[in-house]
């Protein structure tokens, strides 16, 4: 649950309070009610923005400010997931020891709380609560409390970290990593997936088909969402060429006509995959670069999994993200309607690992291709 | 009892070819121990015929006037019967149901996401013209018409029904009016028997009584002649 923070030596002016006091935050009955306790008595058809102005000329107080905030807190879209893979780290390293020093480091500084849990004696997974300020908004609502997750899973000379794709999990992350410590004569070596120096579109997009159909235990069933793109990020070699021709090229662009690119492409729709209009991109250069698509378990073939992945900068490719969104059947009786099947966090933690080694799966199988070529 | 035909057309299909598809299946075949899978009954380096099965296992509980807890499994198994071959429409679904789907999702990831499955749409009075050929004579006894456009803002849907041919009353009725059958449902005599079915404009049949094979392959081979003829009449 996200919830707006409010900094007790900010006070708000009037504009501010009426604003915070909107009925997207505060219900009529509610408003009523924090205006009798303020003195002031209104009859329960009075205009909303009538009492609210009224209210809103009283000075504002911490506890109803604090108040509004939690009435109006909502749980935030979940966030997808990246991963990294450390190898070479030593067997000396004590993962519960190094969340222990990150937080040291990074608690106090930066104002996070960490609450770390064992999930098995070689995982931990640590929850973060942080203040995510963004000085773009109001005033009042520049400052959530977050939440992110962390999980750390050693195996041999590899320690898999999994956490939510935003950039505070990722300085955690780093912070992190600066404390493992290395086999003795050898680098720390970073695993992640990136297909950021492949501009060969069928590569990108295999990257993609081999995931969605090389999760462990379920079947390819439906695509519901798929972006793609043409651009590929731009190399200083690229650069040069670029500036050379560009003068001789000049004269003659202007003559041109001016010709419409489009550059993504977002189709939504049942078997994307299975459109024309797909095949008709990736015919003309287009790879995928974002997808959402659901499973069918082999094991029990009335629940469905639906994932999503793609890149946070689908154009450089170079941070992975994934998830599990939903785990869901139909009903027996309607099949056409869809029945959610909630998701435990250890359940969740399991899926994901699976969409995650697929994943990987998938990297390397490119990573050979791209070699051989 | 009646049998919906869905047609589709699947692009690529005469390049990824019907045997890469046909190794897909058999890999994927559908036993006692796996909870979904292909039945095939009929193969060939043209066609393949069979049902796309899945098994559903729930477990049912329910309390007793005594406040007692049962509970039993209870197995559903849905099933897709579908034919794809290489002449059009490439892919003909019976029935079409949840499975129909994970079927299209199978076909389209055995073929390595080349294919485009497209499924078809017709003018029902246009497939009529080639069911009097067939079937002569064909008496059209109910017809719907959609999205007649009375004002700007009103549109209206018409459901005619007649104890002789419904055309001729239709057309005098709408005059001059432009319309556009949303479908139409006819009586025809085949092989000593009279058969009625349902011409829909999204690209599917639907043949009333009982499952009859003869009367099913006619209407599959009417229908390829039918679009083999209209793509040759309207080149893209």
């Amino acid at each position: 649950m996200a919830k707006y923070v409010h900094l007790s030596r900010i006070y708000l002016n009037d504009q501010e309070y009426y604003e915070l006091l909107s009925p997207k935050n505060i219900a009529h009955r509610d408003l009523l009610r924090l205006a009798r306790r303020r003195g002031l008595i209104f009859s329960e058809k009075v205009d909303n923005a009538d009492a609210r102005a009224q209210l809103a000329l009283t000075p504002s107080d911490w506890p109803t400010v604090k108040h509004i905030f939690e009435s109006m807190a909502r749980p935030d879209p979940e966030e997808q997931k990246t991963s990294v893979h450390v190898q070479n780290c030593s067997d000396k390293n004590d993962i519960e020891e190094l969340i222990r020093k990150t937080q040291t480091l990074r608690a106090e500084q930066f104002g996070e709380i960490y609450v770390p849990t064992k999930v098995s004696p070689t995982t931990m997974r640590v929850e973060v609560t942080y203040t995510d300020v963004d000085y773009s908004r109001a005033v009042v609502y520049q400052r959530r409390e977050k939440k992110l997750w962390v999980e750390l899973a050693q195996d041999g000379q590899t320690i898999s970290i999994i956490h939510n794709a935003n950039d505070r999990a990722k300085q955690i992350v780093e912070t992190l990593k600066a404390q493992i410590a290395v086999v003795a004569g050898s680098a720390r070596k970073d695993d992640a997936i990136s297909l950021f120096g492949i501009t060969d579109p069928a590569l990108r997009t295999k990257f993609f088909t081999q995931i969605i159909s090389g999760i462990e235990g379920y079947t390819y069933e439906n695509t519901t969402h798929l972006s793609v793109d043409q651009r590929f990020p731009k190399t200083t070699e690229d650069n040069n060429q670029a500036d050379g021709e560009s003068q001789q090229k000049g004269k003659r662009k202007k003559a041109d006509a001016i010709k419409g690119m489009v550059n993504n492409l977002a189709l939504t729709g049942n078997q994307v995959l299975a459109t024309e209009l797909y095949q008709d991109a990736t015919a003309s250069g287009y790879y995928i670069c974002n997808i959402w698509w659901s499973c069918l378990s082999k094991s029990d073939s009335s629940i469905h999994i639906d994932c999503v992945a793609g890149f946070r900068d689908p154009i450089k490719a170079d941070e992975f993200t994934f998830d599990v969104v939903r785990r869901w059947q139909y009903h027996l009786e309607s099949p056409d309607r869809e029945a959610t099947i909630p998701i435990s966090p250890s359940e969740k933690r399991q899926l994901n690992g699976l969409l995650e080694s697929a994943a990987f799966k998938s990297f390397e199988a490119i990573k050979k291709e791209v070699t051989k070529t | 009892m009646s049998t919906r035909i869905s047609f589709f057309d699947v692009g690529n299909l005469g390049k990824v070819g019907v045997q890469t598809f046909l190794k897909g299946m058999a890999s994927e075949k559908f036993s006692a121990t796996q909870a979904a899978g292909f039945l095939l009954t009929r193969q060939s380096s043209q066609q393949v015929e069979g049902r796309y099965v899945q098994k559903i296992v729930a477990v049912e509980s329910f309390d007793d006037p005594f406040g007692k807890k049962y509970s039993y499994e209870r197995t559903v198994y849905t099933e897709q019967k579908f034919i794809l071959r290489l002449e059009s429409p490439n892919l003909v679904l019976f029935d079409s149901n949840s499975a129909g789907k994970a079927l299209m999702g199978r076909l389209s990831e055995f073929s390595g996401f080349r294919v485009a499955l497209k499924p078809l749409n017709w003018a029902p009075e246009e497939l009529l013209v080639s069911f009097a050929k067939r079937f002569a004579p064909v008496r059209v006894f109910a017809a719907t018409v959609d999205g007649l456009k009375l004002s700007p803002s009103v549109t209206v849907r018409l459901c005619f029904e007649s104890s002789d041919d419904v055309l001729t009353h239709v057309r005098s009725f709408l005059k001059k009016k432009t319309t556009a059958f949303e479908s139409l449902k006819i009586e025809f005599s085949y092989l000593a028997s009279t058969w009625r079915c349902e011409l829909r404009r999204n690209g599917s049949i639907q043949i009333y009584g009982d499952f009859d094979p003869s009367i099913t392959s006619a209407v599959l081979e009417l229908v390829h002649r039918h679009v083999v003829r209209t793509v040759i009449k309207t080149p893209a």
